[in-house]
């Protein structure tokens, strides 16, 4: 079951949107209070980190904001605060890996490098899948091995498989060829997948 | 499709992305290859997974913080707007009082103006209302604002000067204010004869009367040169109005000789004898112009002496108590004896 995109948009979006751009700060709050989870997540999913996706959507609402002016409304609203805050982590984890000077994640590199993967338990021990899905640290190790992806490779497989956005939707966010977003997707998969065989044994 | 070129669209397969005939072709693949049924489960494993990730929890302050951000931000658009445009019952009332003061600002330095404008026209008038009724005695006709000033004792403009000015009819075409004698209140002051004030003043006018006058010089280049800058720069006129007080008086006179030049020549060098010097030359064989400035204590001894040189055609002599500078203007007529 996935949560993001599948909460219904509601219609009220509009309304609020056109009420926000008369000045209602009250329509605004709604709105933040509407999708400030689904946000924060998205954000947490493609960052990895608490704080910094606290600040990213902080920075995205503030710039929907102040963007107001410039929504045309051809697209949900749900979904250009979704194309801000993706931009914005992306920028946030460059600005990131810049500071911290760490190398960079490739999908050629052996896997990964979070401290959850290094601190697994030998597969032979590992509880079944389902068991895990069931747990918070399987959750974490999930998390980590997104973190393990670049950072174009966790926007498409966050999007599609978390957000449950199409390749066409993911294609107009990202202003990438479809086929690139296709391809992106099914490395990041296979690198996910090969990640969690690796920390989670069968599944 | 080979095995790796279909296992690479599994992904896409999985998500129903592949084309009807790719879809046939997958699948019939998939019933064949083990390896690729394997790889498709995992795949599908994985994307169990990812999904299986719950939404995350905010921090319970992030909405608060995010709307005080946002209410900042609308308070800054706002007293921006205001700023520019708002409330328009102070910016109004500023605006007229600025618009007041601009008005009565632009009133008052005309007004301050316009008295230097007055006292210029009225002095070309008068100029003119003197002039006129006054006789051609001697024909010198000159145009007064001729451009160059050339060095002492070079002929400084061509002989159309005289000629042009007959054809504009004459002190009509002047616009020189002179003043008559009798109401020069200002003493004439005394410039170095020969100095070089006297390429300046030798570019003063010449009426049309034998009478003596006093010509401001400056005043007189600048008003009937260029009456339209005195119009625009106040300051020029407040100061052609002040150097208006250095006047040179005139004395016209007309003698007959033989020789034109020689004649030139030895009214040059009597000039000079006498302090003076020439500051206006245009001699041809019939006869010329020359405007020689001398002091007027030595005016009557320079008359007294040009009478040596040629005949006067009218018997003058210098004005009593004489001082300050004069420009003598000497009309040379050729004669043959």
């Amino acid at each position: 079951m996935t949560w993001g995109k599948k909460q219904p948009i509601s219609d009220d979006d509009a309304s609020l949107v056109a009420s926000c751009r008369k000045g209602s700060l009250e329509s605004f709050e709604v709105l933040v209070n509407k999708y400030q989870t689904r946000m924060f997540t998205l954000a947490f999913r493609i960052l990895g980190d608490y704080e910094d996706a606290s600040e990213v959507v902080q920075d995205a609402f503030v710039a929907a904001y102040r963007g107001l002016g410039t929504f045309r409304g051809d697209a949900a609203f749900s979904t250009w605060l979704t194309t801000i805050t993706v931009n914005l982590s992306r920028n946030r984890l460059q600005q990131t890996r810049t500071r911290r000077q760490r190398e960079p994640y490739s999908l050629d590199d052996p896997i990964p490098a979070c401290e959850d993967c290094r601190t697994a338990d030998p597969p032979s021990e590992a509880p079944s899948a389902e068991d895990l899905l069931e747990r918070e640290d399987v959750r974490k190790r999930v998390q980590g091995c997104i973190n393990a992806l670049e950072p174009g490779f966790r926007e498409v497989l966050v999007l599609r498989d978390i957000e449950d956005y199409s390749y066409g939707e993911i294609s107009s966010m990202l202003k990438l060829a479809e086929g690139t977003v296709k391809s992106r997707i099914s490395r990041a998969r296979e690198a996910v997948r090969d990640c969690l065989k690796k920390i989670l044994g069968e599944f | 499709m080979d095995h790796d070129s279909l296992r690479r669209m599994l992904s896409d397969y999985l998500d129903g992305a592949v084309s009807p005939a790719d879809k046939a072709l997958i699948e019939e693949h998939l019933q064949e290859c083990s390896a690729c049924r394997t790889a498709l489960l995992e795949l599908e494993h994985t994307r169990l997974h990812l999904r299986s990730l719950g939404p995350m929890e905010p921090p319970p302050w992030l909405a608060t913080r995010i709307m005080a951000r946002v209410r900042e931000e609308a308070g800054r658009e706002t007293g921006l707007f205001r700023r520019l445009f708002l409330p328009l019952r102070w910016k109004l009332p500023i605006e007229a009082a600025a618009l007041v003061f601009l008005t009565v600002t632009g009133y008052l330095v005309y007004r301050s103006v316009s008295p230097e404008l007055k006292s210029a026209v009225p002095q070309l008038h008068e100029a003119r209302e003197t002039a006129a009724p006054a006789p051609p005695q001697t024909g010198l006709h000159r145009e007064s604002s001729k451009k160059q000033a050339p060095a002492k004792g070079t002929s400084p403009g061509p002989a159309e000067s005289v000629q042009g000015f007959r054809e504009k009819g004459g002190l009509d075409t002047i616009a020189t204010p002179v003043a008559p004698a009798e109401n020069l209140a200002m003493p004439a002051p005394q410039p170095a004869v020969g100095s070089a004030g006297a390429g300046e003043e030798k570019k003063a006018a010449e009426s049309e009367t034998s009478s003596d006058y006093a010509v401001p010089v400056p005043a007189q280049r600048n008003f009937a040169a260029k009456p339209e800058r005195e119009m625009m720069a106040p300051s020029s006129a407040l100061r052609a109005k002040s150097q208006a007080a250095a006047v040179v008086r005139e004395k016209r006179i007309s003698i007959a000789v033989a020789d034109s030049n020689s004649a030139a020549g030895l009214i040059a060098a009597l000039a000079k004898e006498l302090g003076g010097a020439v500051v206006h030359r245009d001699i041809r064989e019939d006869g010329g112009i020359m405007v020689v400035r001398v002091d007027g204590a030595r005016l009557a001894e320079f008359i007294d002496r040009i009478e040596h040189i040629g005949d006067l055609r009218e018997k003058t002599r210098a004005p009593s108590g004489a001082e300050g500078a004069y420009n003598v203007i000497i009309r040379l007529e050729r004669v043959e004896r």
